[in-house]
């Protein structure tokens, strides 16, 4: 699996690819970006088969980034997760109508990522 | 936003956040009031927050607290950890600490938007654009080892009201 990182933290998006390293998932290449733009031009040049981004970053934040990538057929297949440190019911369901496969709320460990990988991949089975 | 389900929710946030990300585990000790931010420790980071309620988010620790912390986060031996990366620790670290404190007052509405965390030095607290009405301060507790042996250390949660014009 290729994932792509998105958060203007430095040391969240380290962090992150600790975690997916911790999981047992078949991570084939971890991609990172700084910002919503920064991840669409990653996504234009690399193939990916997951998005896990934040919503709150400079330029272009997780959501409007979610819902460009989502308006292209071609991302049709591709899995956006938001990670977030905002977890309201609202939120959620303004990410799910961006595009949004799935939802992980700041602070998570690995057995949190894992299983919203396994059950969103599962659900697009 | 004194009310004490404001204070248990600081307290089982900050817990959470620094004990699942950094494995550090503190006690919280009794909130006061205050008429600005104190600054006891040398770093500090800033995080707005505007809506229903707006003020700012203050995190106070020392600069060693922060490279513990940033060490446990990225895997790394204290003394390979950069400054640059312990600040954006810091500025990390207030950033999940105000959203779960939200998220806990209210899970179902985003009522409150939170800013973009910055992080400042204590010398240079002069440079602030912001003034409050009063702080809510939340110190926290908890032990380090040092040459000299295990010490008691203290970060803060400092909750600020925007001043009303």
């Amino acid at each position: 699996m290729r994932f792509l990182i998105v958060d203007d933290s430095v040391n969240i998006r380290t962090f992150i690819r600790k975690v997916l390293n911790m999981t047992g998932l078949p991570v084939e290449e971890i991609l990172e970006a700084g910002n919503g733009q920064q991840g669409i031009e990653v996504l234009e040049k690399e193939k990916v088969d997951v998005v896990l981004t934040d919503i709150n970053m400079p330029v272009m934040d997780g959501l409007e980034m979610i819902r460009l990538v989502k308006a292209q057929p071609r991302f049709s297949e591709l899995k956006m997760i938001i990670v977030s440190t905002e977890g309201s019911r609202e939120k959620i369901l303004e990410a799910v109508k961006m595009g949004a496969a799935g939802y992980l709320k700041k602070p998570f460990g690995p057995e949190q990522v894992l299983n919203l990988l396994t059950e969103t991949m599962q659900n697009g089975e | 936003m004194e009310n004490e389900q404001f204070q248990e929710a600081i307290a089982q946030t900050v817990r959470e956040v620094l004990e699942t990300m950094t494995f550090i585990e503190v006690m919280p000790e009794t909130p006061y009031l205050e008429s600005a931010f104190r600054l006891e420790n040398e770093w500090s980071a800033l995080l707005p927050f505007f809506g229903a309620d707006s003020g700012s988010l203050l995190l106070n620790c020392s600069s060693s607290f922060a490279k513990t912390a940033t060490g446990a986060l990225l895997g790394l031996e204290e003394n390979e950890v950069a400054e640059g990366q312990a600040m954006d620790t810091v500025r990390e670290l207030a950033n999940m600490m105000a959203g779960g404190v939200f998220f806990r007052l209210d899970s179902e509405k985003s009522s409150v938007q939170l800013g973009i965390p910055r992080f400042f030095r204590r010398e240079e607290v002069a440079d602030l654009p912001i003034s409050v009405a009063g702080v809510l301060i939340c110190p926290f507790v908890f032990r380090s080892l040092s040459p000299e042996g295990e010490q008691e250390e203290r970060v803060f949660i400092e909750f600020g009201r925007d001043t009303k014009v």
